[in-house]
């Protein structure tokens, strides 16, 4: 895993787009888990979780070259081909009525299974998951139920019996919220 | 409406949540190249990001990244892409898959190489047990044209595409194939200033299923299902 993925996972992509597999796997060290993490919450499947990874990285190292740092930083690159796919992935399943196992039992892995990293992602991870203890539970109800189920306003409505105008008000507030914690950990980093 | 307005949609949007009208007219909007509104979006993409992030981090299987390395050191040759920040859109093209007719391409940097670019193709298509479909331009760029060449044996091939417009910015071109009447996405590509690029190509699935070819234009890294519009189209 490279010092700091956040400064040099950039230059790992160029060395990817050059077709360097050392490259890929440093950027797969420090990318995987973020990747996988992500997906066995949408997905709640050890397996469909692998599989979408590999898919993820595959796309990596096939598309390093569409990469504009730009538009974002690597997590979030990663992030948003994870989403993407996992959420596709999640809504076809749906379409097939397909249940899928309880979110506890996807998450409940041997000791061995669940590591820590480094402690600079650590940090990260605590000062984002204090901030996100202050968001209101309805608010972060609606909001993961977009973001990590895939439903759209009309279906959150109907799942949590609420008026479209109130899940557009607390996507907006959670999302106020999120915004000034984004802005709260980047003048940490400072 | 006022940006209040299309801010509120473009955080709805930003969730993946934003569907029926509201999603359709926020999508028309965005293809205006609102830079504010695809900024607030952008922003919001950020934020959103923080989710995931949050999550207490579980470590894969090992065996997954043995595969996984297994698995790109068999494909390395073929699908190299564009290096970040450079200007230059060609595209490192695959060596070794077309054996049968020993062609090796390179990433190409100026014109005199996407001129062997296009000789190399040119000689490709002349090889035997190679499967060409061409591609149409549609409405928004009816001049625009494309060549697929397929090796029917090793379901591996290239695209050249002439005259597409220029990639916009936040946007890519996407090549699907469309078997069952679903579309497969199959990889994406920007193209030079005259609408020239070259792309590998590989089929995962059964190429006699395969109905059409089509292209669009989505968000740069591509989307699962396409959403934009459609730019080229050929059927085998």
């Amino acid at each position: 895993m490279p010092n700091d993925p956040s400064l040099n996972s950039v230059e790992l992509i160029s060395r990817i787009a050059r077709q360097d597999r050392d490259a890929f796997k440093d950027f797969y060290d420090a990318f995987a888990s973020l990747s996988y993490t992500f997906a066995l919450r949408i997905l709640r499947s050890k397996a469909d979780a692998e599989d979408l990874v590999q898919e993820v990285f595959l796309q990596v190292w096939r598309q390093a070259g569409n990469y504009n740092p730009k538009r974002g930083k690597p997590e979030a690159w990663i992030i948003t081909i994870t989403k993407s796919r996992a959420i596709d992935k999640i809504r076809s399943q749906r379409r097939r009525d397909m249940k899928a196992p309880q979110l506890e039992e996807a998450f409940q892995t041997k000791g061995e299974e669940m590591t820590v990293r480094g402690a600079a992602d650590s940090e990260v991870r605590l000062t984002v998951e204090g901030a996100l203890d202050e968001i209101s539970e309805v608010q972060k109800a609606v909001l993961e139920l977009a973001y990590f189920e895939g439903l759209t306003q009309t279906e959150i409505a109907e799942r949590l019996k609420i008026p479209i105008g109130t899940v557009k008000t607390r996507i907006r507030d959670g999302l106020k919220h999120l915004r000034g914690v984004l802005k709260l950990a980047g003048e940490k980093n400072r | 409406m006022s940006h209040d307005k299309w801010f509120e949609l473009a955080e709805i949007y930003a969730t993946g949540a934003l569907d029926g009208e509201d999603r359709s007219r926020f999508e028309s909007h965005l293809n205006t190249g609102c830079t504010l509104c695809r900024e607030h979006l952008k922003e919001n993409e950020e934020a959103l990001t923080l989710l995931p992030q949050s999550l207490s981090l579980v470590e894969p299987s090992p065996l997954l990244r043995a595969r996984l390395l297994e698995k790109i050191a068999k494909e390395a040759p073929l699908a190299a892409g564009p290096v970040p920040g450079s200007k230059s859109l060609s595209w490192m093209i695959p060596v070794g898959v077309f054996a049968m007719v020993s062609l090796v391409f390179v990433l190409v940097l100026n014109v005199a190489k996407t001129r062997d670019q296009l000789n190399a193709f040119q000689k490709m298509a002349s090889a035997p047990g190679m499967m060409r479909v061409e591609l149409k331009g549609m409405d928004p760029n009816p001049n625009a044209s494309a060549q697929i060449l397929l090796s029917m044996e090793k379901k591996t091939g290239m695209m050249m595409t002439q005259g597409l417009q220029p990639t916009p910015e936040g946007k890519i071109y996407e090549l699907w194939y469309i078997m069952d009447n679903k579309p497969v996405p199959a990889g994406t590509f920007a193209v030079d200033e005259n609408g020239f690029s070259t792309m590998a190509v590989q089929i995962a699935d059964d190429m006699a299923k395969i109905q059409k070819f089509a292209v669009t234009l989505e968000p740069v890294g591509g989307v699962p299902q396409p959403t934009g519009p459609m730019y080229l189209i050929g059927a085998l």
